[in-house]
């Protein structure tokens, strides 16, 4: 997880905060679909082309990333459900 | 990656790839990774046993997709993945078997095999992974270019029409007939998921982008691009239906365009070996079918 601690410092959620969405770097292609197409621009293109998870605190989760990306190098862990009381 | 003892094991889309040949080989933005995403997709939600799934694929880039997917399979000649696939599903009808092909293979050099299969309503599932271009030979143009597009082999213009597939499956018997595309991969997944759980032919086009060569040559040179272009030009059936020509001028319907139920071929060949007389291990007229 290259990002936990860019994510730490970003994200005001109190639990351990990790971002729903990863990226396995050594198979990615850096074509930019997930940077264009992410409702919301959670990712930002490094100087080669590669996301980096910019704004992990705006995921919903929508998984649109994980079911365009070509190269099966996004994944993006599904939201987890409120504690029942 | 070696397959699990059943099918249990298999949690995720990962599970059902041989990751171990990861990264694949298509180019930087290639749809096809997409499109077997929502093959795989459609293969977990139905909970199909991975034992009982063949993939048959011919030659060109949509068909290292059988690679790339856990499951037996057959890489064979360029055309001929459907006649394979038939053989397959005669010998062993109780299996799942899928066609991975590419619109050149397809629709070119495999489109004899493509319609008689249609005609005949085997239940296989045939998934065309149609991005308009030979890819693996670098660009000459395919029976899907677009009118007009440009191509190596069509340096000023491609002057002629492409195919509609899915009028040309359905023209030709298939029961079940849809077109999906890479931008919309939830879908492409829904109509994949229809045909493998239909009884006859199945025949899915998915839209798909090469950046390569396709989208270079007409403008469009990354796979957002193109995909931007499929996010523009689909056109829901139900819509389309009340839309003009020259409304839907540059644009492709997307949906499912029949789902029939008519009599299978090899439910036909089983009623028939009856008729023969074949009894396993006994006497009769015909040969043994090999099963």
């Amino acid at each position: 997880m290259p990002n936990e601690a860019e994510a730490d410092s970003r994200s005001p959620v109190t639990e351990p905060v990790e971002p729903p969405v990863s990226i396995r770097r050594e198979w990615c292609k850096a074509c930019g679909i997930c940077i264009e197409f992410c409702p919301k621009k959670v990712f930002d293109a490094d100087e080669e082309g590669h996301p980096i998870i910019a704004r992990p605190e705006e995921c919903s989760s929508c998984q649109i990333c994980e079911q365009l990306c070509p190269d099966f190098a996004v994944s993006v862990r599904r939201k987890r459900r409120a504690p029942k009381s | 990656m070696v397959a699990p003892e059943d099918g249990s094991g298999r949690t995720d889309v990962l599970s059902y790839l041989r990751v171990d040949r990861f990264p694949h080989l298509w180019c930087p933005g290639c749809g096809h990774g997409i499109v077997l995403g929502a093959l795989v997709r459609a293969i977990m939600r139905l909970e199909l046993d991975p034992r009982r799934v063949v993939v048959v694929s011919g030659i060109g880039c949509a068909a290292r997709a059988a690679g790339y997917l856990n499951f037996d399979g057959v890489h064979t000649t360029h055309g001929r993945a459907i006649a394979f696939a038939s053989g397959i599903k005669l010998a062993r009808p109780e299996l799942e078997v899928i066609v991975i092909t590419g619109d050149g293979d397809l629709a070119a050099i495999g489109g004899n095999h493509f319609v008689h299969a249609c005609r005949r309503n085997m239940g296989i599932t045939v998934v065309c992974f149609n991005n308009s271009i030979y890819g693996m030979t670098s660009g000459q143009y395919s029976p899907m270019t677009p009118y007009h597009a440009m191509a190596t082999t069509a340096p000023y213009g491609h002057i002629e029409r492409p195919f509609d597939l899915c009028a040309l499956a359905a023209g030709c018997g298939a029961t079940y007939v849809a077109r999906g595309a890479a931008y919309f991969p939830a879908r492409l997944a829904d109509y994949i998921a229809g045909g493998l759980r239909h009884k006859g032919f199945a025949f899915i086009e998915a839209v798909t982008q090469c950046p390569t060569y396709f989208g270079r040559r007409n403008k469009m040179p990354r796979g957002v691009d193109l995909l931007r272009w499929q996010k523009e030009r689909a056109v829901p059936v139900e819509r389309a239906a009340r839309m003009t020509p020259e409304e839907l001028e540059g644009k492709f319907t997307v949906g499912v365009f029949r789902d029939a139920e008519e009599l299978e071929y090899t439910e036909e060949y089983d009623r028939i070996i009856a008729l023969a007389g074949y009894r396993e291990g006994g006497e009769s007229g015909c040969p043994a079918p090999g099963r």
